[in-house]
């Protein structure tokens, strides 16, 4: 049974926050969110003429980080049939840098101790209704069984509570361990190749623990960067409370030489035009401070959780057809980051908002902590952070995938080639890494469709391969001949073979 | 504020950007140096604009921290290879 006093917890979150590994960040005691500001450029933009808006959408279609006054103008936009346009160009973008390729992934929820205390979240330290459990180890690599072995993940995101109990040495453990792990499979074997980290804020030294270990992507989200809002949800006293020591983690994370970060919003919280252009800043902070801007961007709404009546009555809710917006107007301002959807959306949203620029999407998701390997029929609200909208199967989303022409790659080239921070982030804003995509997707979904998929999905899914062999032959042939070697190896069951 | 960087840490990058553009220009090789962390090799120095006649994927591990990556190694004359490879050694050891 694991425990810890109130004393030592107590005595650990007054260690946790190092002021002067944030302060030194901000300009003149202010950081780099200026709500007044933002407010200001908002409704400066209002009514922007089309030929306006057409200029910014080609300025996205060169791969440009828009300025905040430009995405400012974006969010102005009342015309329906302009919004349709946009909605074109941000799929061309998305297009253009990333391919049609969707990279799926898993969440792994390792810990639901938390010593904070959310309005809006579940793992919230004051809901008794929440049942606690951190895995120990060994349920860990029972859970990565089952996500490497049978569903055929390659890539996961694990995702701490901010606790003693789950602080950086646990995360260090389990990472390690989920790497260790080799399942055999049908025709070969199966095993995580790239785990992402969404957890709490840390310091340069733990950040630098991460790094050593080869982490793929670290992911704190600002959850809302409004500051009045962000104070009121999230009590005084707690550690969470600090704005500023959660804005800077990434630059810290960057400074410690973990060069692939991560941002987010949850929207729902406050005004989500204003989120969209605290994410703008956020990123063209970064990319000011250390030429590397967001390797992903996420934009999760708010969903029902146990025992947490703030969602209910929620000012802020994101309607449909806003999420839709908000998701083009991100992709138009930061067209080299990746976008993430997740199924915390119902199948019929994602079906929706995919085409608008999405690049990577999860499926045969499980947020308790535990249910992947205890094959949880349904959701258990009590050990979950919150509701997800969609519970498909991986096969069953990436054959609808496949049937709109989608490829879903599964994968974790670039980072093992040294395709990270300033690389990527040039590759990206050149347009180049979409080969390296496609390529990539191709020789995945092949390992993928042999060792896991149904028959229908895999009839599918070898139409797609086709067409998608037949595009690298005429326009990249320089890669074909090696591609090709790659592919039939991979075929007679070879594993793991890479751009 | 800039990423704080130590002066051995640039001057390690200047030196591999060095080795880089002199491989490039002497042979047409590419190379790319990154730093080894379990499966991530993180990019350091060296070259970034890829996708050339093949893209940079051929690994080299230079020793357990750091690593090489490459279009066509093997077409540098051996001699001058090994020579190179010494010389990386050497460099990266120092500042390990």
């Amino acid at each position: 049974m694991t425990s810890i006093t109130t004393i030592s917890a107590r005595k650990w979150i007054r260690s946790r926050i190092k002021e002067e590994e944030y302060k030194r960040y901000m300009k003149k005691e202010r950081d780099f969110i200026n709500d007044e500001l933002i407010w200001e450029k908002l409704k400066s933009k209002r009514n922007p003429s089309p030929q306006e808006v057409r200029a910014i959408l080609d300025k996205s279609l060169s791969l440009e980080t828009l300025d905040p006054d430009e995405t400012a103008t974006l969010l102005n936009v009342k015309d329906k049939s302009l919004w349709e346009e946009i909605f074109a160009v941000a799929g061309e973008v998305k297009k253009k840098v990333y391919d049609n390729r969707i990279v799926t992934f898993a969440p792994l929820y390792c810990s639901n101790f938390c010593v904070n205390n959310c309005v809006y979240c579940a793992f919230r330290r004051d809901n008794r209704a929440e049942k606690r459990r951190r895995l120990s180890l060994e349920e860990v690599r029972r859970e990565v069984e089952v996500l490497a072995g049978k569903i055929g993940h390659k890539r996961l995101i694990v995702v701490y509570g901010e606790h003693p109990l789950s602080d950086v040495n646990y995360i260090a453990d389990t990472i390690k361990t989920i790497y260790s792990v080799k399942v055999k499979t049908k025709r070969g074997h199966g095993e995580i190749r790239r785990v992402n980290v969404n957890a709490a804020p840390m310091s340069i030294e733990e950040l630098k623990m991460l790094k050593e270990i080869g982490i793929g992507t670290y992911q704190v989200f600002q959850e809302t960067y409004h500051h009045d809002t962000y104070k009121k949800l999230h009590p005084e006293g707690t550690i969470k409370s600090n704005y500023q020591w959660r804005l800077y983690s990434l630059h810290r994370a960057l400074e410690a030489g973990v060069d692939d970060v991560a941002i987010g919003a949850l929207f729902g919280l406050y005004d989500w035009r204003f989120e969209v252009m605290g994410l703008l800043y956020h990123a063209r902070d970064l990319e000011e401070h250390f030429g590397i801007g967001p390797h992903t961007i996420s934009f999760p709404r708010l969903q029902p959780a146990v025992n947490t009546p703030f969602v209910q009555k929620a000012k802020y809710k994101v309607s449909d057809e806003d999420f839709k917006k908000l998701i083009a107007v991100i992709r138009l301002s930061v067209p080299y980051s990746g976008m993430i959807l997740t199924a915390r959306e119902p199948a019929h949203i994602r079906r929706e908002v995919i085409p608008l620029g999405v690049t990577q999407t999860d499926a045969s998701t499980k947020i308790g902590i535990g249910a992947y390997d205890q094959r949880d029929e349904g959701q258990k609200a009590e050990k979950q952070q919150f509701l997800l909208g969609d519970t498909r199967s991986l096969d069953e989303v990436i054959r609808e995938l496949a049937e709109n022409g989608y490829i879903t790659s599964f994968c974790t080239a670039g980072y093992r080639c040294g395709r990270t921070g300033r690389c990527i982030m040039n590759l990206l804003k050149q347009g180049k890494e979409r080969w390296f995509c496609k390529v990539n997707a191709v020789l995945t979904f092949r390992e993928w469709l042999d060792d896991f998929a149904s028959e229908k999905t895999r009839r599918v899914g070898e139409q797609l391969i086709e067409k998608e062999i037949e595009e690298i032959k005429q326009q990249k042939p320089s890669f074909y001949p090696k591609f090709m070697q790659y592919y039939e190896r991979i075929k007679n069951g070879e594993r793991d073979l890479y751009f | 504020m800039e990423k704080e960087t130590s002066i051995s840490e640039d001057k390690l990058i200047e030196k591999l950007n060095q080795v880089a553009a002199f491989v490039k220009k002497k042979y047409g090789i590419h190379i790319r140096f990154a730093e080894i962390l379990g499966k991530r090799w993180s990019y350091i120095a060296g070259e970034k604009e890829d996708i050339f006649i093949l893209p940079l994927t051929e690994r080299i591990k230079v020793n357990e921290r750091f690593g090489l990556i490459t279009d066509r190694w093997e077409e540098i004359p051996e001699r001058e290879r090994n020579n190179l490879f010494s010389l990386l050694q050497r460099m990266l050891k120092e500042d390990e």
